[in-house]
């Protein structure tokens, strides 16, 4: 009798049900689209971050050169997934058409990972006898791309000109095998560029209570004695990706390397992150009380003009126990129903987003689904609790004859 | 007549009152704040942006330095080992130039890193009869170098910058700063200036399509609730038409109530959503915010037509309907 009851007035008031189905779902999608875009924002963003280039630096010890054989260990460590990417450098002083100049030796996959928003005249160049010509050197030389370059005594193709505003506008690029044969240094690299995601290390700053010169000591001091750092400060940087921690990993697996992090890169994408992660949660925040609001006033409504239904009942026979149960039940299934459907519309939503606009959506986890699910239920019911309360306790003559 | 009928109309029935005041009030607030906030938050997150250090690199000096800048000097000093280290000046400039060096003591006279580590000298300690301040570490050349404060006699090897704007209006910078000085050259940081400008673009995507889903979800169901809160007033209308009043006097009525219900519901709101958007942005930037007019416009239009089009359809039923049988059906 009861189920028959609730299916009757869900199915035969459809349309109206239907607007309230609506406010549940549309305030439901928005809080849940906008927590899953906020879990996932912070990750986006670091990895655009990184984008910017690299930000952990790997040189031989003491100025020395390190073996090429070795590179494949900077991404097989501990730390692995957080290597975004590397690449191998050799300069070498030799004389190119004739002047002496630094010719710097790099393999061209493994730059375009750590390098971006080069502005390349020409193109990237592609087999072992191109080269890339600094825009500062082109300008002095009249280079240009499809010219001639005698580099020692190798004749090599300029396949572009390349605008970084860093030293490389007065360099010329060639293929590492090149430059290791012009330094008479085969199989070896000067330094890695490495191009890590990572904790910025003034989290640490936060947690230690400490100001940015303390924990530069407490750093320098996990970098030569750990043993002397506080035991809970060494589980930190054991599983914190910190930049630190990056660089003595690899340092670990590569004997012989000096790993530094490239502080300007590594520090200040925590106060961009923070940022965006603060005006993020603040506008969840907003659109998840935007929605609640929505959802209460719609179920409020929704039991405000069934008033004289209620009555009705209550002349009828039914107890205050029943009329209740029966407004409740039909408030939960229209939380669930709506709930479920502003969850697909949410997430759908937000991965669209996360896809348009960082290229990967952010991941959706299950407990944030169901821990939405039941707040959009609890708002229902809290939405027709009160108005339920008021219909309940007036006397159905009252209602019936009311209007 | 119609001004009383308004009146006594608004004030006679109080929680409707609240319901249609509540459902102007609260979308009004939302979208002013959202809109406001991120309106202005471009601007500051392209300053928080720009503290990633110098986008721009000048070989040679300049009389006039632009944005926020240091001159670099270089020269070299012997070590009593016999090794040769670099010596490099800068202004005091550097240190909101460069906010990601670690200094671990004192900005002043310092060491880096991989040098200090190599002597053994610890801030406080003295170095080729300078006192060391401190032991920077930044990961880049600096790191085997000493820093010093600037002589302003030493010849400038070059200036570090940091210009605010796109790329193009660096680049900008750049072609002006070449054309006024022959010689001397400008390179555009391109790696820092372009990926800078393509995360502002997108959390500026991201930031707008999330303040449009929230004034959407606001506004949307609230108009639901207005939308129920005209429904009701069916009996009212019909009475109204009974007693003689034709559809338009009607129409005219609910539209003259509204207004005066936007007016005082955008007001409002735009007040509160103005002085939620300076906490949002409090909280966030930790900065004041800067009030954008366009966003309590957009506020007022979103409401607006809202407003409309949650009565249409309640009060076209509603004069559709024979009154009798509207005032019968009770």
């Amino acid at each position: 009798m009861f189920i028959r009851l609730v299916r009757e007035s869900l199915l035969v008031r459809w349309r109206r049900k239907l607007a309230a189905v609506a406010a549940v779902a549309l305030g439901t999608g928005a809080a849940a689209g906008l927590l899953a875009l906020f879990m996932g924002v912070g990750d986006l963003v670091s990895a655009e971050l990184r984008r910017y280039g690299a930000n952990i630096l790997v040189t031989g010890p003491g100025g020395t050169t390190l073996p090429e054989s070795e590179l494949p260990g900077i991404k097989d460590h501990f730390w692995k997934h957080q290597i975004a990417g590397f690449a191998p450098f050799l300069p070498v002083e030799t004389t190119v058409n004739g002047k002496t100049a630094t010719v710097v030796g790099t393999r061209v996959a493994d730059l375009r990972t750590v390098v971006s928003g080069w502005k390349i005249d020409g193109d990237w160049m592609r087999a072992p006898g191109d080269a890339m010509i600094g825009a500062s050197l082109a300008r002095d030389w009249n280079a240009r791309p499809g010219d001639r370059l005698r580099v020692g005594d190798r004749e090599l193709l300029v396949r572009g000109v390349v605008s970084t505003g860093g030293d490389e506008e007065r360099q010329v690029l060639v293929d590492l095998a090149v430059a290791q044969a012009i330094a008479g240094k085969p199989g070896r690299v000067k330094h890695i560029l490495v191009s890590a995601v990572v904790t910025p290390e003034a989290e640490l700053a936060r947690m230690l209570h400490k100001d940015d010169g303390t924990v530069a000591a407490v750093i320098r001091q996990m970098r030569i004695d750990p043993t002397k750092v506080r035991p809970e400060v060494v589980e930190r940087f054991a599983c914190t990706p910190y930049p630190t921690t990056i660089a003595l990993s690899i340092e670990q697996k590569i004997p012989g390397a000096r790993a530094r992090p490239i502080r300007q890169a590594t520090e200040t994408e925590g106060a961009v992150l923070e940022r965006v992660r603060g005006a993020f949660l603040l506008l969840t925040i907003l659109a998840a009380v935007a929605g609640g609001l929505g959802v209460l006033a719609a179920m409020t409504a929704s039991v405000v003009e069934r008033r004289k239904e209620i009555g009705l009942l209550k002349a009828l026979g039914a107890t205050d126990g029943r009329v209740a149960a029966l407004i409740l039940v039909e408030a939960a299934v229209i939380g669930v129903i709506g709930g479920l459907l502003g969850l697909v519309i949410g997430f759908t939503a937000a991965r669209a987003i996360g896809a348009h606009v960082f290229a990967t959506p952010p991941p959706i986890p299950p407990a944030l689904a169901l821990l939405t699910l039941l707040v959009a239920v609890a708002i229902s019911l809290t939405g027709v609790a009160w108005p339920l309360r008021e219909a309940v306790r007036m006397e159905p003559k009252r209602i019936l004859h009311e209007a | 007549m119609l001004a009383r009928i308004v009146r006594a109309s608004i004030l006679h029935n109080r929680r409707r009152l609240s319901v249609a005041l509540a459902a102007i009030l609260v979308p009004a607030a939302l979208v002013t704040a959202v809109a406001n906030f991120v309106l202005d938050a471009r601007a500051k997150m392209h300053r928080e942006l720009r503290r990633r250090g110098p986008n721009l690199t000048i070989i040679g000096d300049v009389a006039e330095l632009p944005g926020l800048a240091t001159r670099r000097t270089r020269a070299t000093a012997l070590l009593p080992e016999g090794v040769e280290v670099p010596v490099i000046g800068i202004d005091a400039a550097a240190r909101q130039l460069y906010p990601g060096w670690r200094v671990e003591g004192e900005w002043g006279c310092m060491v880096g890193a991989r040098l200090a580590e190599r002597l053994g000298v610890r801030p406080g300690e003295r170095l080729l009869d300078r006192h060391i301040d401190g032991i920077l570490e930044t990961g880049e050349m600096e790191d085997d170098a000493i820093l010093v404060p600037r002589d302003p006699s030493a010849p400038v090897e070059r200036i570090d910058a940091s210009v605010p704007g796109t790329v193009e209006e660096v680049e900008e910078t750049a072609r002006r700063i070449e054309a006024a000085h022959p010689g001397v050259e400008a390179r555009v940081q391109r790696q820092l200036a372009e990926s800078e400008q393509a995360l502002l673009d997108k959390l500026m995507l991201t930031f707008g399509l999330v303040a449009f889903l929230v004034g959407a979800v606001s506004t949307l169901s609230r108009a639901l609730s207005l939308a129920a809160a005209v429904a009701q007033r069916r009996h009212e209308f019909a009475l109204l038409r009974a007693l003689g009043a034709a559809g338009r006097a009607i129409v005219g009525l609910l539209v003259a109530e509204m207004g005066a219900l936007l007016v005082v519901g955008v007001a409002l709101g735009a007040g509160i959503g103005l002085g939620l958007s300076a906490w949002l942005a409090q909280a966030v930037f930790g900065e004041d915010v800067t009030v954008r007019p366009f966003a309590v416009v957009a506020a007022a239009v979103a409401c607006m037509l809202v407003t409309a089009a949650a009565a249409i359809v309640p009060v076209r039923r509603a004069l559709a309907v024979e009154p009798a049988r509207v005032l019968k059906e009770e």
